[in-house]
């Protein structure tokens, strides 16, 4: 299923000064969770994109949006 | 970094290594270059070994393993992304069984398979691509980053 979203967690976790690891860590994912939802490969549930959301003191809205394509439906 | 969170990330990665040699050696089993079967043989051992090898493989497929690993690091290990590759695995393994199963339906007319011999022969193969997809998939998740 293609993705629907795109993010900005790589930003925000760099202004942060984290690794992926580090970030993973204090998320209680794997890396490998960190790494495919940055890198566009995977969609996250509610439940990991509000995780992403409270380590990086960020609101949702402000890691995740929907491609132009899909909100234009 | 916390220790459960190494914990994870070490039996992942060691997973994601180990997935594929587990789907080629359940392969290799069933072409004979590793052990000929006798087909049709009531050997208990080749029955209850080769029974208790499969539905080892078919639990750490559907469970991810890390049985005797504490909770935690378990949760860590088998997190969404861990399970929706699993889930693909498992999606390629049926696929892979439904078409095995064809090729009995149309083959053992003309080239009489043993039952036990044609169930061996779905379920290897099935098992076989599920652990190689899953350890692929599982692998290029860990690739690159930082």
């Amino acid at each position: 299923m293609p993705l629907e979203i795109e993010n900005s967690i790589r930003r925000y976790r760099e202004e942060a000064g984290l690794t992926q690891a580090e970030l993973a860590a204090r998320m209680a994912v794997s890396r490998k969770t960190v790494n495919t939802v940055e890198n566009g490969v995977f969609q996250p549930s509610v439940a990991v994109a509000l995780k992403f959301a409270a380590v990086l003191g960020q609101p949702v809205e402000a890691l995740f949006a929907l491609l132009e394509e899909e909100a234009q439906r | 970094m916390n220790d459960d969170f190494e914990k994870a990330e070490r039996f992942s990665q060691g997973r994601a290594l180990a997935a594929p040699f587990l789907g080629l050696l359940v392969l290799l089993a069933q072409q004979g270059t590793l052990y000929v079967f006798d087909w049709g043989s009531d050997s208990l051992v080749q029955i209850f070994v080769w029974l208790g090898f499969a539905i080892v493989m078919l639990a750490l497929l559907l469970t991810g393993g890390a049985w005797i690993l504490p909770a935690r690091v378990r949760r860590i290990a088998d997190d969404e992304v861990s399970r929706a590759n699993r889930q693909v695995a498992i999606v390629t393994g049926y696929i892979v069984a439904m078409v095995v199963c064809l090729l009995v339906w149309a083959i053992s007319p003309f080239e009489p398979l043993h039952p036990q011999r044609a169930a061996n022969m779905i379920v290897s193969t099935s098992l076989g691509t599920a652990f190689i997809a899953y350890g692929l998939r599982e692998a290029l998740g860990n690739a690159a980053g930082d």
